[in-house]
């Protein structure tokens, strides 16, 4: 198994000023699954093709197990990229598609012939071999695609937005796909996407990129609980605000004062508050509660939405799916927020 | 049921197609084969009086200057057709595939050969050629030949290459393909349809080609529609037609291979693509 070690890596494109790719640190566990998560044109696709060697590197390293790889070409490193559009080569047959890489390797045609048939079923395209890629339905390719790149038992694995060229129904099928295949082959895994809901379902841990820069690399779930910033906080879901000051584990806002974990590592000052609408509690419980006027309420189906007015602002809160609790519109209704789940950035812009 | 009825409308679709094309090319062809063995075939008969050899026996004798005219012309249009590919490759690619300054100049200096009536250029390029050594010779007339071609590969090749992923080549050297097998496993089959379309069509126009031939070469290098043309208008029908058939036959030979060989499917097949 194979971990994989980003050092200052950055990427400047001929002929531009601002690099695509700027200044990435990043170790990857052997065997992880791992997510480039970003806006297009954040430089997530230059990153992965950095690593698969088939972008040269401007400055920093790329490294496989400590060793530095920068100088090793594309063919001889191990790593597979698969791409959005399947690539399958067109004039080559399913088995020949899958087939290319251990030809290349000069493995005797009779063990491809095994080797490719034992793979086609693990991708459940048994008996597809002798169809050419023009016969194949997205989802179909997809799978040929990922055959083609697990069939040489690479060191990485490297995808290219693997979901977003798929109907939702095929999305989970080939999710289910890839979580079986990263777990069977063990194989360092790192993914494109700019659809947070797909780095989440699938990652160890999301790398999320801006502008070229890393903003955070970390488990999904402290992308939604411990956010590094307001704008991150916002492309994981809704996320509400309320600038303060903190003092000994207490936040002054306009609307009260409110409890905080004390290990919270942000020091006294000018804070901003950030709590999910899903964390908020109805009525008042306790510690942290407060009264206010609900000034939407939105049905949702599943459950109902609110939106409560904070001294002029407006916070989104997620309401009870069972509608034992049900509050009416410009009526004044009670709300918690736990302490356990308020989350402070430094500062108030 | 809808199916077979749909069917048949495409067949007869087909039929209606197919039969245009032999009353439009393959019924001409026929008076030609029979007057290349007639003696005289006078009107309104429906066959020749007397059949006769006379034309091919002609065509066979060194003397007839027939065969170096078939010589000549063969090895004209194979000269142009390789230096058409040569120049038609890169500058297609270079104009289907990269953005760069002056794009538009460019493609307008590469086409404008085939926007202008190539005798107008000709007729300039003459002196020029007189000047240089080069009328009257055949790399003389490989060169003005090349008037027409080159544009026409390189256009046909920027349609290729517009519609050319590179990142297919990406995908083969990350499956473990050094860069010649990616050329030759990956690139050249996807561009090979476009190269040998473009080809075909370099090497009929070269081979048909008279009015450039007979102002570079000045009468000096003699090629095939050269002596065609003298002996239609000598009015030696069986020995014009002899000649016709000769003069067919590369288009026949590549209209078979082009049927054959190109009906396979290629992301390349672009032929005059977006570009």
């Amino acid at each position: 198994m194979t971990n994989i070690s980003l050092r200052n890596l950055t990427k400047v494109y001929e002929g531009t000023k601002e690099p695509a790719v700027e200044n990435f640190n990043l170790e990857i566990e052997p065997g992880e699954l791992v997510a480039f998560l970003g806006p297009s044109g954040c430089g997530k696709t230059t990153t992965l093709k950095m690593i698969a060697g088939l972008h040269s590197v401007t400055g920093g390293d790329v490294l496989f197990n400590g060793e530095r790889v920068n100088d090793i070409k594309p063919e001889n490193r191990e790593v597979v990229m698969v791409y959005q559009n399947y690539l399958l080569f067109p004039y080559m047959n399913i088995a020949e598609n899958v087939g290319f890489g251990l030809k290349m390797r000069h493995v005797p045609k009779d063990e491809i012939a095994r080797r490719v048939d034992e793979i086609l079923k693990l991708v459940k395209l048994e008996g597809y071999g002798p169809r050419k890629p023009n016969q194949m339905s997205g989802g179909q390719k997809q799978r040929v695609a990922l055959a083609r790149a697990l069939i040489i038992r690479p060191k990485i694995l490297l995808l290219d937005e693997p979901l977003s060229n798929l109907d939702a129904h095929l999305r989970d099928e080939m999710r289910e796909l890839i979580l079986t295949i990263h777990k069977e082959f063990d194989v360092t895994t790192v993914f494109v996407t700019h659809d947070q809901e797909e780095a989440v379902l699938l990652a160890d841990r999301i790398a999320l990129i801006f502008e070229g820069k890393l903003q955070q690399f970390s488990r999904s779930e402290d992308f939604y609980e411990r956010p590094a910033s307001k704008r991150i906080a916002d492309f994981f879901g809704n996320a509400n605000y309320i600038a303060g000051e903190k003092k000994d584990n207490k936040v002054a806002t306009a609307l009260g004062t409110f409890a905080v974990r004390e290990d919270l590592k942000v020091p006294d000052g000018r804070v901003t508050l950030i709590i999910r609408p899903e964390s908020i509690e109805l009525g008042k419980n306790g510690e942290n509660s407060f009264e206010t006027k609900i000034a939407r309420r939105i049905y949702m189906g599943t459950y109902i939405r609110y939106r409560i007015d904070m001294d002029g602002a407006f916070w989104d809160v997620v309401g009870d799916p069972h509608y034992n609790v049900d509050y009416d519109e410009d009526k004044t209704a009670g709300f918690t927020l736990p302490k356990n789940k308020i989350w402070l950035l430094e500062g108030d812009k | 049921m809808e199916n077979v009825k749909q069917n048949n409308s495409r067949n007869a679709l087909l039929f209606i197609i197919g039969l245009g094309i032999i009353i439009g090319v393959i019924v001409p062809i026929v008076p030609q084969l029979v007057w290349a063995v007639s003696h005289r075939w006078a009107f309104p008969d429906l066959l020749p009086e007397a059949m006769s050899g006379r034309a091919w026996k002609y065509i066979a004798n060194p003397n007839s200057k027939v065969l170096s005219a078939t010589l000549n012309s063969l090895v004209i249009a194979i000269c142009v057709t390789v230096i058409s590919i040569l120049v038609g490759v890169p500058a297609g690619k270079a104009l289907g595939m990269y953005k760069f300054k002056a794009k538009g100049a460019i493609e307008l200096i590469i086409l404008s050969p085939s926007i202008i009536p190539p005798l107008a250029v000709t007729m300039g390029m003459q002196v020029i050629f007189i000047r240089m050594g080069l009328s009257d010779t055949i790399f003389g007339v490989i060169l003005v030949h090349l008037i027409p071609t080159i544009p026409y590969m390189t256009v046909s090749m920027a349609g290729v290459f517009a519609n050319y992923d590179p990142a297919y080549e990406e995908q083969a050297r990350s499956l473990g393909a050094g860069t010649v097998k990616t050329f030759f496993l990956i690139t050249l089959p996807t561009i090979f349809p476009g190269i040998v379309t473009g080809a075909m069509f370099a090497f009929l126009i070269s081979w048909g080609q008279y009015i450039l031939t007979i102002i570079i070469g000045g009468g000096r290098v003699i090629t095939l529609p050269l002596l065609l043309f003298s002996f239609a208008s000598s009015g030696d029908f069986t020995l014009t037609s002899a000649l016709s058939i000769i003069f067919l036959l590369p288009s026949i030979i590549i209209l078979v291979i082009t049927s054959k060989y190109l009906s396979g499917q290629s992301s390349g097949m672009g032929g005059f693509g977006n570009i």
